[in-house]
């Protein structure tokens, strides 16, 4: 165990890794399939980083407390809040953004958005379609229940849901060829 | 335009080896400091409800804690404090053995938030809608002092909480290492139908903060006799409590509709339930008591008596 932070003024005497320094400490970690290497606090939250360090917009700033879905972003293939996830909790991890989906082109679950009218202003469509992907990539063939528990942590203000399902069904039978 | 994140000082991150440092890390930086894992509760408190933010995070993921369910010789379940509830959602093991537990797991947050939080903390927060499950299965919780791992029933935790807060007392330092939950063998169990139930009450159909929760297990006899029940009220920010006065009134009694009202009485009177902004202490009573008489009363019709 090694640390230079340690023997500073006011530090516990300790021989901890301390990682809080901006300075020293790197995030290593893959976003949309491209290799990251940042200089960062550890515990700036990845919606900054995507959205103000790497421009990737997509991923929307809303209740910034784990309620709206806004922001949800796939790790390492599996959904979660960007407005809750620090940086040092991204290491070594997989990040995928709704840029990151389907490369230059329209993804299928986002064709079936389209299609089904599943959205409305479209400002929570980004984390509707990325929480989908995870549903579907889990299990291709969800039961209504699993749709609606998947979808748990997706607000929608404007569609009043019905859209938003018809659009998850769709891409369900879509991919089922 | 840049939407910065508004943070003038982030907390300082520690990533402690193993378990005694991360207890010495807490010990020197002491209320500065908080334990962490997938610190989703924790950010609510200071983005949401305005507490200042902690000037450090003690990162208990790097500690080599456990993370993982087992059932050893068939009759004890462990749960590493550092167990994903999204790990916890999808486990045979809970499914088969602690189905209340499951079902509770099901009704905490939403999947997004499951993938980061952790049983653990669930626990650790003092008023996670796992309690009042992990309480009617008599769960044990260990815990590291910083020098020894110390085995804690969860009920008498609880009773500590409460007395520490009517009394001021030190906050609790130790690092919860595993939950432990005892498995009735086949053996133990008697005849009759299992009664089994979990249900949250709550300001929005899913994904809410509880208002209510109420864990109850036990078995309906076809001749009307009631055995082996636990009941277990928490939600609200209440300390989650069994409802033993209940429980005994309901050991060997025979199943009638009068005891219903005796019970619900009970259940209104003992329920220690806190009013909020939200609901009177009252309405969230008088919820929990309805959820256990109905959860009884559809058991009975299923096993003949009405």
């Amino acid at each position: 165990m090694t640390d230079n932070h340690a023997m500073k003024q006011g530090a516990p005497q300790v021989t901890s890794s301390m990682i809080s320094s901006e300075t020293s400490y790197t995030l290593d970690c893959d976003v949309n399939g491209e290799p990251v290497s940042m200089k960062v606090q550890p515990s700036r939250r990845l919606l900054f980083i995507l959205r103000d360090d790497l421009q990737l917009t997509g991923t929307k700033r809303s209740c910034e407390i784990g309620r709206c879905g806004a922001c949800m972003v796939l790790m390492d293939g599996k959904p979660v809040n960007a407005c809750l996830t620090m940086a040092y909790q991204c290491a070594g991890k997989k990040i995928t953004s709704i840029e990151g989906l389907s490369g230059r082109g329209v993804h299928p679950i986002q064709q079936a958005f389209l299609d089904e009218g599943g959205f409305q202003c479209g400002y929570c469509t980004p984390g509707m379609v990325i929480s989908t992907k995870a549903l579907l990539d889990d299990n291709p063939r969800p039961c209504k229940a699993e749709v609606e528990e998947a979808l748990s942590g997706n607000l929608c203000r404007c569609t009043g849901y019905g859209g938003i399902l018809r659009a998850v069904y769709k891409a369900i039978e879509t991919a089922d060829g | 335009m840049m939407e910065q994140e508004n943070r003038t000082s982030f907390p300082k991150v520690w990533q402690p080896a193993d378990l005694s440092e991360a207890w010495r890390l807490k010990h020197m930086l002491g209320d500065a400091a908080v334990y962490t894992a997938g610190t989703t509760y924790l950010r609510t408190q200071w983005e949401a409800e305005g507490a200042a933010p902690p000037g450090h995070f003690i990162d208990l993921c790097s500690t080599g804690l456990l993370a993982g369910i087992e059932l050893k010789d068939g009759e004890l379940l462990t749960i590493g404090a550092l167990t994903t509830l999204a790990s916890c959602r999808s486990s045979a093991l809970l499914v088969n053995h602690v189905p209340v537990l499951m079902e509770a797991v099901r009704a905490i947050a939403a999947p997004s938030v499951r993938n980061l939080a952790t049983i653990g903390g669930n626990v650790a927060s003092t008023f996670g809608d796992a309690l009042p499950a992990l309480l009617v299965y008599e769960a044990q919780l260990v815990w590291y002092d910083g020098k020894l791992l110390q085995v804690e029933p969860l009920a008498d935790w609880l009773a500590g909480l409460r007395h520490a807060a009517a009394n001021h007392a030190a906050k609790d330092n130790r690092i919860l290492k595993e939950i432990r939950i005892p498995i009735a063998s086949d053996s133990d169990v008697d005849s009759g139908m299992r009664l089994e139930m979990y249900k949250k009450i709550g300001r929005r159909e899913a994904f809410t903060p509880s208002l209510v929760s109420v864990a109850m297990t036990g078995r309906i006899h076809q001749d009307g006799l009631l055995s082996g029940f636990r009941i277990a009220l928490g939600g609200g920010g209440a300390i989650a409590q069994r409802l033993k006065e209940v429980e005994s009134l309901l050991q060997h009694a025979n199943y009638t509709q009068p005891l219903l009202g005796t019970i619900y009485d009970m259940i209104v009177e003992n329920a220690e339930l806190q009013g909020d902004l939200f609901a009177s202490a009252l309405y969230k009573k008088q919820t929990a008591a309805n959820l256990i008489l109905s959860a009884l009363w559809r058991a009975a019709g299923q096993a003949g008596m009405h």
